[in-house]
């Protein structure tokens, strides 16, 4: 039996035009006791929820029309105009190829889950954004959640990074 | 990775760990059963949403036969993508796998699926047969054979050879 930390406290927008799967995320989202969850079927409706709503995660769906959900995380990401550039952002997909999750990574998607979604894989994205988020990497090609997942203990080359410069 | 060049790292405060406090959540168990049981709940729903999805693949096909446009020829492309998406979802793995099959065959080249729109109506009268018959798993024998059928046709009209006997179908 493996317990969970109480997620209820938290607000979800859930971006997606399809709206099955507005039904498929409520109902999963409801079973970990989240319900302040709020739907957008598009970026511009998303940005206007962010502003006005200031939900704490943002689920997004990859597909979407006349933005995708990529164009929408860098907008969020990268936006002069954007309510919360630092806000995790959970990215659903069913292109589960290594070059589209490379690119979806790169854009700044905090994690990614692949569609049909798994209830353990979403409770456990949204609890390693809650309990280990990832610090923020600014530079000149890329903002959004730092990419590296493991540290190399043996790397020996220059190292590029200026907080790990200093320390 | 040459973008981390002179890269700023730095930590944003952890708001939703303060937010969410200690408490302890339902066991994962719990969490798995409930979400099962409402999505089992929107079963009904989804077959009449997967219905209509059928049937627009049924007239976006037909469409296509009078004429070949590309716009209608995405959109099946999308809504195949949707039913991978949600099939397994809703108790219908075999769902996701034909629309993988669908999508990866209009995907790899639009213009050769364009020219094998009995193709794409064999994956629709598949997706209905898993509907009609209400198959909830991948399916027996036959069903496995009907996936290969499906997979070698693909390959053919894309200029490839059948996949040899005994391979693993690469298809989720």
């Amino acid at each position: 039996m493996t317990t969970t930390i109480s997620l209820e406290a938290l607000s979800i927008l859930v971006v997606d035009d399809n709206k099955h799967m507005h039904s498929v995320v409520k109902a999963i989202l409801n079973s970990m006791r989240i319900k302040n969850i709020r739907f957008s079927d598009n970026a511009a409706d998303a940005f206007m929820e962010m502003r006005q709503w200031h939900p704490d995660i943002i689920i997004t769906d990859w597909a979407m029309q006349p933005l995708d959900g990529l164009d929408f995380v860098r907008l969020v990401r990268k936006g002069a105009d954007s309510p919360n550039p630092y806000i995790p952002i959970i990215l659903l997909t069913g292109h589960t190829e290594m070059c589209r999750v490379i690119e979806a990574r790169d854009t700044g998607v905090n994690e990614i889950l692949a569609k049909p979604i798994s209830i353990k894989s979403l409770y456990s994205r949204i609890a390693a954004i809650v309990q280990n988020p990832r610090p923020f990497v600014k530079s000149k090609n890329y903002f959004g959640p730092c990419r590296r997942r493991a540290t190399n203990l043996n790397y020996k080359g220059p190292e590029r990074r200026q907080s790990e410069m200093v320390a | 990775m040459s973008d981390d060049d002179g890269a700023r790292v730095f930590t944003p405060p952890n708001l939703l760990r303060a937010k969410v406090g200690n408490k302890s959540g339902p066991n994962l168990d719990q969490i798995v059963a409930k979400a099962e049981a409402a999505l089992t709940g929107l079963q009904d729903d989804y077959e009449v949403w997967i219905r209509d999805d059928l049937k627009t693949l049924r007239d976006a096909v037909a469409s296509l036969r009078q004429e070949v446009d590309p716009t209608v020829l995405e959109r099946v492309k999308i809504l195949s993508h949707e039913i991978k998406g949600q099939g397994a979802t809703y108790g219908y793995p075999l769902l996701t796998t034909v629309g993988h099959l669908l999508y990866g065959f209009i995907d790899r080249d639009a213009d050769v699926a364009a020219r094998h729109l009995d193709l794409i109506d064999a994956h629709v009268d598949f997706m209905a047969l898993v509907l009609s018959e209400k198959i909830d798993d991948q399916g027996g024998l036959q069903a496995q054979g009907i996936l290969a059928g499906l997979e070698d046709a693909a390959k053919k009209a894309h200029g490839e050879g059948p996949r040899a006997a005994g391979a693993t179908r690469s298809a989720k």
